[in-house]
């Protein structure tokens, strides 16, 4: 008995070693991958924003702005890989937080005002009241982000509206997010948290990426104690639920 | 304002350096935390952005020999880190004296001046 508390004991530890080298790995991966990023979009700013305008022709302005945006949606792949990585394998750590959700999401409609803005599109925030959860706030934005950005990926030019609401039950605070986009056939809207999974992939398609960020929405709130779901219908548009705990 | 910055990685030094001394800030850059010791004894600076994780002699290494000497709280230190440090490790170094803040790693070059504007 005592050689097999013995052994459970090491197991024990070499996992917890294992786990701690894994949180390491990333960790380091991060950086290293991030680190590069950083200089290059300094040298950036630096040319654009604080060297004299007339030194610089448009020419040579616009290829270095378009240097910079090429590396800030490098930076935000990166992040995502790594992010789903390290919640797959369970090594994030949440920081959980008081948060009153109708201060919070003045802070999130403020941010998306001027990006609907240049799609001529609306955000609708129809949260109203003061209301507490506990929660993190930096997956909270992450998750409505990744949610927002999806709907304005299939929204209609000039006439897109994207709605963020609550609805409350007993247990849970449920969010909602709807756009009135072109919609997903009923029969892929389960397929949508696969890995790499995108909707149509070839000639109506939009949006080009990972398809990362509703698999990192579902791990973050499925990690947390909720659910996430969609409702679709073709033509009318798409609306993503998810669940907090109360 | 005169600065100094303390990392191993001499592209984010160089950078930032020319960064700052745009933003009108008198700038020095060392790349390892025995010359950064060196470089804190020998004069004073109005703000040190100093990085944790340094081969050798690191950051920590460095705040504990000036904590021993009794020069920790004559600093202005903004911590400068990488994700791998634990959020308990940078909340007992900003209990002491001398430590004003903490930059993580990667940062916003505005988040820089904002911070030093607070020092």
């Amino acid at each position: 008995m005592t050689d097999v508390n013995g052994n459970l004991k090491n197991y024990t530890q070499e996992l917890q070693k294992l786990e701690r080298m894994k949180e390491e790995f990333l960790s380091i991966v991060k950086h290293e991958f991030s680190t590069p990023l950083v200089i290059i979009s300094g040298y950036c700013e630096i040319l654009t924003e604080l060297l004299p305008k007339d030194n610089l022709t448009k020419d040579q302005l616009d290829s270095i702005k378009g240097i910079a945006k090429g590396i800030a949606d490098l930076d935000k792949v990166t992040t995502k890989i790594l992010d789903l990585y390290a919640l797959q394998t369970k090594i994030i750590r949440f920081n959980k937080q008081q948060i009153n959700i109708r201060e919070f999401m003045i802070k999130f409609s403020t941010f998306y005002s001027s990006i609907m803005d240049s799609k001529d599109a609306k955000l609708i925030n129809s949260v109203n009241e003061d209301y507490f959860i506990t929660y993190d706030p930096h997956r909270l934005w992450q998750v409505l982000d990744f949610l927002v950005e999806n709907a304005l990926s299939f929204i209609p030019e000039k006439s897109g509206i994207v709605e963020i609401g609550l609805k409350y039950t007993d247990e849970q605070i449920i969010f909602f997010v709807k756009d009135n986009g072109s919609g997903i056939p009923y029969n892929e809207t389960g397929k949508l948290f696969q890995i790499f999974f995108q909707i149509d992939s070839s000639k109506q398609r939009k949006h080009f990426g990972l398809g990362l960020g509703l698999p990192i929405c579902k791990e973050i709130i499925e990690q947390l104690g909720g659910r996430i779901w969609i409702k679709s219908k073709e033509g009318i548009g798409t609306t993503a639920y998810f669940s907090i705990p109360k | 304002m005169k600065i100094l910055i303390i990392d191993d990685n001499q592209s984010i030094t160089d950078m930032l350096q020319k960064y700052l001394r745009i933003k009108g800030f008198e700038v020095s850059t060392v790349n390892n935390g025995r010359n950064g010791l060196a470089a804190i004894q020998k004069q004073k600076f109005d703000s040190v952005l100093l990085d944790l994780s340094m081969p050798d002699f690191s950051g920590i290494d460095l705040i504990e020999t000036l904590e021993k000497d009794g020069q920790l709280g004559n600093q202005r230190i903004i911590l400068f880190t990488a994700s791998s440090i634990s959020n308990e490790i940078i909340n007992s170094l900003l209990k002491k004296e001398g430590i004003h803040s903490c930059l993580r790693k990667p940062v916003n070059l505005s988040e820089i001046i904002q911070t030093l504007s607070l020092v």
